[in-house]
């Protein structure tokens, strides 16, 4: 999140986006899985009606001679013929013979783990209902005959007549109207029911009707087990038609879901963008504000109310915060000016005392004490004034062409003079000139080289270089000394910070100087910094904006 | 010379009266901005100090009304408040020059002798005492027709101790002068470059420079 290029409003949209699309992946998911479920069990349901149709069908009518080949035959007719694994079969006798298998019964499957009839229920014999032989045919039993239509590929299959030489026993009635011989013409084997008289077949019970699926050779089976009291039937009918569906199913399922979260991101992304619009907007406006720009105010969306609710929130705290300011402002700005006049008075009767003292008396040096402390306060006062004159936006310089090149060499000149052990190394190009308040910028000037002198060591260094770089003055002061700790490096353009160092040595100051430099230097169109502060070396640099020498330069 | 001034405040009024009549001047005061137009426009003055802020017309209006008078008396303004804005409408308005409060008396007793030199035409360009001459245009120092060289902040140091001969400037008050308006280094600045000076100047003109103890330093004119 922090490799975004704009990490707040892009993490917070990309997040929306991602949990609107991670929220919708999983309900779709769920669905899915779900309707996967659900059709799985729908199919295996309509798979095992037809098992359970086709047992009802063939165990529930008496059997006559190669009654299971037949039907085997009538099975692969239903089923397809070319299909030779479209169904497995077995059918067990009382005594766990087998009486039938086709052919292609896979041999892992033992055939005595399939109940016969007794071990489902059929204790009884079977005469009980009736002749092996009898005259009925199989018949409608628990009123659930007729064609499953999933084993019907041609119509109702059970009537069909067999094309074929062989005659064939059509095992389940067609309907209501029982069981019509075929009127073709009989084979040489061909079967015909014994005569008997007419009515309903008797119906043979069925039991043990139980499904499950298993695999073998490739191929999976819907396997029913169902038993009459003559035989067990074990019908498999093989899963491959079903799977091919469920695999269609999945695949569509597969391309249409990554296309469904694809279209929620983006609808997520839009979505997140318009909700933020608001907040976008107040974050442009909030970051255009600054302290001279207070007065400034959000105008409502009316996109929606709680983002006005939070636009005149905001509106309110900068009316707060405008009033406080400007109050603070008014403040220093007053309390400045109120103290003016005491100390004009004072200065003024001080120094009127001090002609009148007596030469060289203790008395005449305290006045000059006191009237060096009057200056003090004079400083302190004119500088809170400059700094809530630049606070209230109001520090405008009154620009004239001043000879930066003779301020700085005279500024180097009271550097030699007072840091007699330190070595002083100047480096001014000649005759560079910058618009500007001489005052004010020898007030910058003073503060950084008396800085470098207050913050030095014994037998240190202080370079000075001024010189023209492109269409601005760059103005560096350096120095030796115990350097700027890493953790104050912002804090030195603050209101009376002082560093560590000057506060443990006696070093005379207020601790507002650098930062009324900042502004003054700022106030010319010009940038102050801390260009390098590492132990024992710290360098400021003052860029200011170059211009031309007067036509008649005159000494400054 | 003749200076009408115009201040409110009590304190300041007394103070600067009594400056500049120790100075030799004639000084007549006003603490009302009305009262202050009548004066200035009915009687003759070689400058006028005026404070802005005044109780009835403000130093500003009185000021500009004696420009479209077409008065071409020097004034000099007073200023407290906001001191860049003021000042820049001050000399706007037509201000010959502009002093901030807190000011010395000995500053505005020389800027007066300047403002009145310049309305008269004459320039001074050459301070004396004994064998020392200092030629303010040409910015040369003479001992006895030996040329002397000081540097910048030197020759600002001698010329402003000469302008008030016999007055004891305070080391800050020579700091305000020479090298600006504030400077929070230690004032010792003045004492190295007084050596150095002396030193440059030789015996008999290094007298004149006398050491103030514990204040400043004091002009002795021989």
């Amino acid at each position: 999140m922090t490799a975004m290029p704009r990490p707040r409003i892009g993490s917070f949209r990309l997040r929306i986006a991602l949990l609107s699309t991670l929220l919708s992946g999983s309900v779709l998911l769920a669905f899915g899985l779900w309707t996967w479920q659900a059709v799985e069990r729908a199919s295996l349901r309509r798979i095992d009606q037809s098992i359970r149709d086709l047992g009802d069908r063939y165990l529930g009518a008496r059997r006559g001679p190669q009654y299971w080949e037949r039907v085997n035959e009538s099975l692969q007719f239903v089923l397809g013929e070319a299909e030779s694994n479209a169904f497995v079969m077995l059918v067990r006798g009382r005594d766990g013979e087998t009486l039938h298998s086709s052919g292609n019964w896979p041999a892992e499957w033992d055939v005595a783990s399939f109940p016969t009839p007794v071990d489902a229920g059929f204790t009884e014999p079977p005469d009980r209902w009736g002749p092996p032989d009898g005259p009925m045919q199989g018949g409608p039993r628990r009123g659930r005959f007729g064609p499953s239509m999933r084993h019907s590929q041609d119509g109702p299959p059970p009537p069909t007549p067999p094309a074929g030489p062989q005659a064939f026993m059509p095992p389940p009635p067609a309907g209501p109207q029982g069981f019509m011989p075929p009127p073709g013409p009989p084979g040489p084997q061909g079967f015909m029911p014994p005569p008997g008289p007419p009515g309903p077949p008797p119906v043979l019970p069925i039991r043990g009707q139980s499904f499950y699926t298993s695999s073998s050779g490739g191929h999976s089976w819907r396997v029913g087990v169902m038993a009459n009291p003559e035989a067990t039937l074990v019908l498999g009918l093989n899963l491959a038609p079903y799977t091919a569906e469920m695999d269609r199913l999945r695949r569509l399922f597969l391309l249409a879901a990554p296309a469904a979260l694809v279209l929620v991101a983006l609808a997520g992304w839009w979505l997140a963008q318009r909700a933020l619009r608001p907040v976008q907007a107040l974050t442009t406006a909030a970051e255009s504000i600054t302290a001279q720009g207070l007065d400034r105010r959000i105008a409502p969306s009316g996109e929606a109310e709680e983002f006005d609710r939070l636009i005149r929130m905001f509106n309110g705290m900068l009316d707060r915060l405008d009033k406080s300011f400007r109050q603070a402002v008014r403040f220093s700005a007053d309390a400045a000016h109120e103290l003016k006049t005491p100390l004009t008075i004072l200065q003024g009767e001080l120094a009127a005392a001090v002609q009148a003292a007596e030469p060289g008396s203790e008395h005449q040096q305290t006045l000059g004490r006191l009237l060096e402390e009057v200056q003090r306060i004079k400083t302190i006062t004119r500088k809170l004034l400059l700094l809530s004159l630049a606070d209230s936006g109001q520090l405008k310089p009154q620009l004239e062409p001043v000879n930066l090149s003779e301020m700085v060499e005279a500024a180097g000149e009271d550097v030699q003079v007072l840091a007699g052990d330190l070595r002083v190394d100047l480096s001014i190009e000649p005759a560079l000139w910058t618009n500007g308040d001489p005052d004010l910028l020898r007030q910058v000037i003073q503060n950084l080289t008396s800085n470098s002198i207050k913050y030095n060591q014994t037998g240190g260094r202080v370079a000075i270089d001024l010189r023209k770089q492109n269409d601005n003055l760059r103005l560096a002061i350096a120095n030796s000394g115990p350097g700027i700790p890493l953790e104050d490096r912002d804090r030195v353009f603050e209101r009376f910070y002082r560093g560590e160092k000057s506060r443990s040595r006696r070093v005379d100051g207020t601790g507002l100087g650098l930062s009324l430099a900042r502004e003054i230097v700022r106030a010319h169109r010009g940038q102050l910094a801390l260009d390098e502060s590492r132990p024992g070396w710290t360098r400021f640099s003052v860029h200011l904006p170059a211009t031309d020498p007067p036509p008649a330069a005159s000494r400054t | 010379m003749k200076v009408l001034v115009v201040e409110d405040e009590k304190g300041i009024l007394g103070f600067v009266r009594k400056g500049l009549e120790e100075q030799g001047f004639v000084v007549e005061c006003s603490r009302d901005g009305d009262e202050a137009y009548l004066l200035a426009t009915t009687r003759q003055y070689d400058a006028i100090v005026l404070d802005i802020m005044l109780p009835g017309r403000d130093g500003l209006s009185i000021l500009q009304n004696l420009r479209k008078q077409s008065n071409p008396v020097p004034v000099l303004l007073l200023t407290a408040r906001s001191e860049l804005g003021e000042r820049v409408e001050g000399l706007n308005s037509g201000a010959d020059d502009y002093m901030t409060k807190p000011f010395f008396i000995e500053e505005l007793v020389a800027r007066l002798h300047a403002l009145a030199r310049r309305a008269s035409g004459e320039r001074l360009s050459l301070l004396q005492a004994g064998p020392l001459v200092v030629n303010l245009i040409a910015r040369e120092v003479k001992v006895a027709d030996t040329p002397v060289r000081l540097t910048v902040r030197e020759f600002n140091l001698l010329e402003y101790l000469m302008r008030s001969p016999g007055r004891v400037l305070t080391r800050t008050q020579i700091l305000e002068h020479v090298w600006g308006y504030d400077f929070d280094v230690e004032t010792n600045l003045i004492d190295v470059h007084i050596q150095r000076m002396r030193k440059k100047l030789g015996p008999p003109a290094a007298a004149f420079i006398e050491t103030v103890r514990g204040v400043g330093y004091r002009f002795i004119k021989p």
